[in-house]
């Protein structure tokens, strides 16, 4: 089957979602894997450590006395729901309790980057390219996974980031979809519109890379549109720039949905804005608490969406890097260095806190002021990735190159 | 995604007569038609054809206009253009907006007590309208100056520098209110001058030292404060790395981490404060940030006490080094010819940049007479970035007045947002970079949008619209020397109405 046939084949199954499930996925996705991997990426750096807050450290306390949660039980507002008896799950969290319960969510604590930065911007680059420290990396690592899973030949909807442009960690070779928000992307693109069509077929019916990018591009569309058009677009207001955590649950249950009824996209990528919380950042009320309740109510609606295929999906959920164990004069905290890192889904051997917990005592901070980095971040996303993905010790190195990761958690039934 | 090879529409339909002068010494140039040179020049020189620009070119001759683009970067604006440029402009100089910066930081502080005042919410909110006018601003003028200036080569330089030495916007608040002046007094006044100028304007900008941290960058200090005594400060660098592996050497410019930690320790103390460019000074030596010890660097000796002039003479050695000729020359090569750029341009680039101690205007001038630059093989085939794409449609539709924070919003969209490079390597030039399935449906509906005279509507606030209308006939004249005969076909064969958008979001008009 060459080419062109294949896009018709993609055309007439996402015309009928019935078939999709085995047709679209085994066309576009050679591996013939119907397993997910979405990445969630809290740009700005997210208080892992009001987040999965280790409560029996009494270093934790002591450094914040403005912006520390009770300890679960006390029953006032800002109590901490348990975890394991010594960490915590902030109270705003709590509609991802039910995953807790079922053991589809595990946290990876004290994870990070060896990079030492704390600029946001390389410190993000540094975890979408896996390369921490060299700033020459040009594609992201995400990217370099599709291109060793993926069928080159054939469309860029095997991948969907919400974004403006192409995020680092999706650059590179493989083609992608973007899309700036998915509130039109159930509506008529210019590309599936017979006035224009009409015309524009012709002007790129060739086998050139630039005919064959038009083509990938309207098979995504029409797709993407013989989907959503099933499921009525949520009235999603529009993120100014990088898309905000705020229309995280519309856009969660559209690129669920998606995701559902296309069997051949097996990955999305969300960049979310909102997590700086240098000032005021508050405990169950406040910047972070509405933040992270935006993200519950995505991370819920997405699993809803995804429905039986929640089974088939592993949710990475990560941040650049953590903030200061102590609060700064303005309540609120400052840039820091470990974090913790949180798996979702249905094969998530949950209900575990993971990691080495390397306590918040003066001697054992990073720089005298951070929670250090007892994992780095790749060996999580190493684990996540080879268990939900074929891969080989060669193609793996592609993916993070240099790197031999040197843990393994079990985070996923094998 | 694979490149286009010479397999072009311009080789198909010139195809007799490419393959019998494909022997002699400047075969392509031969082949080109006078309207493909002409278009060549606009397309690389500038950012393509306008009715205004192809007229000129026509008039002078190719070789007077180049030599004209070379030489005279100082033609006077056109009053379409002047009257545009008053409506944004920011003519606020680096020590007035410093100035007025420091008042509102001054007045944060002051009203720090008092959480959330009315006072302190409207200071804060003051002072982010201040930072966003210099950036709309700077935008609005580079996206005018683009589309309209006649210095086109003055344009495409200030581009390709800026990017060179990129300073990203929104890096912190300093880049945020001093990039604009970087690019208008450290970038442009030398786009077209010698590598040293630039590389010192922007070694000595608080926008560069921000960016990259240099301004932090401090030799460790002992400090005792109630009896006990710590380190502060430390050696930063990053700026330290990068002007060596992105502004001169190159990543294999064949330089180790010994050289990157000992220029770090040379540049230590190298600064801005705020206070000082508010009083019209604005580079700061810092004589006790300084790591004054003796140092080697790129194995020469730098003896103790040399103070700031060991980091002036640092970037001499850099901007007169064979590996920053070669860089520079590579780099240029790219932007104004090929992709992958034959080895002999480079090496002639780089002799050419060696010889004439870094004269931007000497190396362009071997450029634009290699044959490699009029080689039919390389004629018409770069993808065109974002930036290019959107401003050449502008000028071929011959669009006279526009929004240009709609041609912003556009930008962002396809990933190009100007001077939003977060990374210090700038935007690529390259097919690999931009050419993707989004970016070729973006750019359809883009010209669906322009063609059908809609994109300056502003449904919101109707009274700020702007009406244009795009003739077909006159952009299908413009554009017919790079047409295919396909193109050229389905052109007469579509309705009027139709007829701007099919040519605008051709096949035969993503590249140059």
């Amino acid at each position: 089957m060459n080419r062109r046939q294949l896009i018709h084949q993609a055309l007439l199954l996402a015309g009928a979602p019935m078939v999709l499930n085995t047709g679209w996925a085994a066309s576009t996705r050679n591996t013939g894997s119907s397993k997910k991997l979405v990445i969630v990426m809290l740009r700005g750096a997210v208080d892992g450590l009001s987040v999965v807050v280790p409560y029996k450290d009494p270093d934790y306390y002591a450094g914040r006395p403005n912006i520390a949660l009770s300890k679960p039980g006390t029953g006032s507002p800002d109590s901490l729901l348990d975890l394991d008896g010594y960490f915590g799950l902030n109270p705003t969290l709590a509609p991802l309790l039910p995953f807790w319960t079922s053991k589809e969510l595990a946290f990876v604590h004290a994870t990070g980057s060896p990079s030492e930065s704390r600029s946001h911007f390389d410190a993000q680059d540094y975890m979408e390219t896996g390369t921490p420290d060299v700033k020459s990396t040009q594609d992201g690592w995400l990217n370099r996974l599709l291109e060793n899973l993926g069928d080159k030949q054939s469309s860029s909807l095997e991948a969907i980031s919400v974004s403006s442009g192409i995020p680092r960690i999706l650059s590179g070779k493989h083609p992608i979809t973007v899309m700036s928000s998915t509130r039109t992307a159930g509506k008529k693109s210019l590309l599936t519109d017979k006035r224009y069509s009409s015309v524009f077929d012709q002007l790129y019916g060739g086998n050139s890379a630039m005919d064959t990018a038009y083509q990938s591009a309207q098979a995504s569309d029409k797709a993407i549109q013989a989907t959503l058009s099933q499921n009525a677009p949520e009235d999603v207001k529009a993120a100014n720039g990088a898309p905000s955590v705020k229309g995280f649950a519309a856009d969660a249950k559209q690129i669920g949905t998606l995701m559902r009824e296309n069997s051949g996209i097996g990955f999305a990528f969300f960049g979310l804005s909102g997590w700086d919380t240098h000032a005021n950042q508050g405990r169950e009320k406040g910047a972070l608490a509405k933040s992270l309740t935006s993200l519950a109510d995505g991370l819920v609606q997405l699993k809803a969406a995804l429905g039986p295929e929640w089974n088939n999906t592993a949710v990475v959920v990560m941040s650049e890097f953590g903030r200061t164990v102590r609060e700064n004069g303005n309540k609120g905290t400052d840039h820091g260095h470990g974090n913790v890192m949180w798996v979702l889904g249905g094969q998530v051997q949950g209900r575990k806190v993971y990691g080495q917990w390397p306590t918040l005592k003066q001697d054992k901070l990073f720089q005298g002021r951070d929670l250090a980095v007892t994992t780095d971040f790749r060996d999580v996303l190493t684990e996540v990735v080879s268990q939900q993905f074929p891969l080989n010790s060669s193609q793996l190195a592609t993916v993070f190159p240099k790197y031999q990761a040197s843990k393994k958690f079990g985070l996923l039934n094998s | 995604m694979a490149i286009q090879h010479a397999g072009s529409r311009v080789l198909r339909r010139f195809c007799g007569a490419s393959l019998l002068l494909a022997f002699m010494s400047h075969p392509a140039f031969a082949a080109l038609t006078l309207e493909q040179k002409q278009m060549h020049v606009l397309n690389r020189l500038g950012y393509g054809p306008s009715a205004v620009e192809l007229d000129k070119i026509k008039r002078m001759g190719i070789d007077a206009y180049i030599n004209e683009q070379l030489n005279n970067p100082n033609q006077p604006l056109p009053a379409n253009l002047q009257s545009q440029l008053n409506a944004v402009s920011n003519r606020q100089s680096i020590q007035q907006i410093a100035q007025s910066y420091n008042q509102f930081v001054q007045e944060n502080r002051a009203n720090a007590g008092a959480t959330e005042s009315m006072q302190s919410m409207a200071n804060r909110e003051a002072q982010q309208k201040f930072i966003n006018s210099i950036g709309n601003a700077a935008t609005s003028e580079r996206i005018l100056l683009a589309a309209y200036s006649p210095n086109q080569l003055e344009e495409v330089m200030t581009d390709f520098w800026y990017n060179h030495f990129n300073v990203y916007r929104n890096k912190t608040a300093h880049s945020r209110i001093f990039f604009q002046d970087y690019e208008k007094n450290a970038i442009r006044p030398y786009a077209l001058g010698k590598f040293k100028d630039l590389l010192n304007a922007t070694a000595h900008h608080p926008a560069m030292l921000s960016y990259l941290d240099n301004w932090l960058s401090s030799t460790p200090r002992q400090m005792t404060r109630d009896g006990k005594t710590t380190t502060v400060g430390g050696i930063n660098e990053n700026y330290a790395r990068e002007i060596m592996e992105l502004h001169t050497l190159g990543v294999n410019g064949g330089y180790t981490q010994a050289d990157v930690t000992a220029l770090a320790r040379i540049l230590s103390g190298w600064s801005y404060t705020l206070e000082n460019i508010a009083a019209g000074k604005q580079f700061t030596y810092k004589r006790a940030a300084h790591d004054s010890t003796a140092k080697t660097w790129l194995g020469q000796n730098f003896p103790a006490g040399q103070q700031q002039e060991e980091g002036e003479r640092a970037l001499d050695i850099l901007a007169r080094s064979p590996a920053t000729a070669k860089h520079i020359a590579t780099e240029l090569a790219i932007y104004f010819v090929s992709d992958n750029p034959p080895a002999s341009l480079v090496s002639k680039l780089q002799s050419t940049f060696l010889q004439s101690n870094g004269d931007i205007k000497q190396v362009l001038k071997v450029l634009f007479n290699s044959p490699e630059f009029w080689d039919q093989a390389n004629v018409g085939q770069k993808f065109k970035p974002p930036f290019r794409y959107l401003v050449s449609s502008l000028r071929a539709g011959n669009v006279q007045r526009i929004n240009p924070a709609t041609v912003n919003q556009e930008l962002n969209g396809m990933g190009m947002p100007l001077y939003g490079s977060v990374t210090p390597d700038g935007y690529g030039w390259t097919e690999q970079k931009w050419m993707s399935p989004n970016a070729l449906k973006l750019r359809i509906t883009y010209a669906a949008k322009l063609g059908n005279g809609q994109l300056f509507n502003d449904r919101r606030n109707p009274d700020s619209s702007i009406a244009y209308n795009i003739d077909p006939k006159q952009l299908y004249s413009t554009l017919s020397p790079i047409l295919s005969a396909k193109t050229a076909q389905l052109y007469q064969n579509t309705s009027p109405n139709m007829q701007a958008t099919l040519l605008l979001g051709s096949p035969d008009f993503m590249r140059y």
